[in-house]
């Protein structure tokens, strides 16, 4: 089913806040190496509890979804990346996070852990590099 | 026929998704999406005790400027398409 963002990010929100666990296959290549867009399936519960670390699916500007990581909690301020970027963060509030990732599930069953990502989110001048050795192996 | 219990009919779009609301796990990725006249199908029988490929062609005869044999082939195809998805049972005698 191919269906645009802005159509059915906001159902999968819907469900989400009725207390329901929604699996989907988010795209794109911004959350390398810890999603593959268009191949891993991640489960979204209610985001509750959230922490830096965490992987969430969020609205960052109207009709605008992003499924990235959280990078700094200020208060109401919500700093995310995608762990496949180089650079750039995006900016919401707390109520624009719709959903936060429990398990991430590769094509064949296989579970992928859900880390706070530490280590990567403090190794940003050697991503480039991981990430060209990510598509060069593993892709 | 009868349709099985708990599922939704939301408008997403240009179609409309089924969505199994009486689940707590939901899996976006096997969603069942229906086009308009499959929907509008599903709302007159989701709450019929039975109906067969016949009440599908009168439907459709009643709402589409269609002849009786195209009603009665989409109908056997929709009945077809609801059983491989696993919408519909066999009703209760």
């Amino acid at each position: 089913m191919q269906l645009p963002n802005e159509i059915f990010i906001p159902e999968i929100a819907r469900l989400v806040n009725e207390g329901k666990q929604v699996i989907f296959t988010p795209t794109g290549v911004s959350m390398r190496p810890y999603i593959e867009g268009g191949v891993d399936n991640v489960t979204l519960v209610q985001p509750q509890n959230l922490a830096v670390g965490d992987i969430v699916l969020a609205e960052i500007a109207p009709q605008h979804f992003v499924l990235h990581r959280i990078y700094a909690l200020q208060g109401e301020t919500v700093t995310l990346m995608g762990d496949g970027n180089l650079q750039g963060e995006e900016h919401c509030s707390r109520s624009n996070v719709l959903a936060k990732v429990t398990a991430i599930h590769s094509p064949k069953g296989k579970s992928k852990p859900v880390t706070k990502a530490w280590l990567w989110r403090h190794m940003l001048h050697l991503r480039r590099i991981v990430l060209k050795i990510y598509r060069h192996t593993c892709i | 026929m009868k349709v099985i219990p708990g599922f939704a009919l939301r408008p997403l779009g240009n179609e409309y998704l089924l969505i199994a609301e009486s689940v707590d796990l939901v899996n976006f990725n096997a969603m069942i999406t229906l086009n308009e006249s499959a929907a509008y199908l599903w709302r007159n029988v989701a709450d019929k005790e039975s109906f067969d490929e016949q009440t599908l062609t009168k439907l459709l005869l009643a709402e589409y400027e269609v002849s009786p044999e195209q009603a009665l082939e989409d109908a056997r195809k929709t009945i077809a398409s609801w059983q491989d998805a696993h919408l519909i049972t066999e009703a209760e005698l």
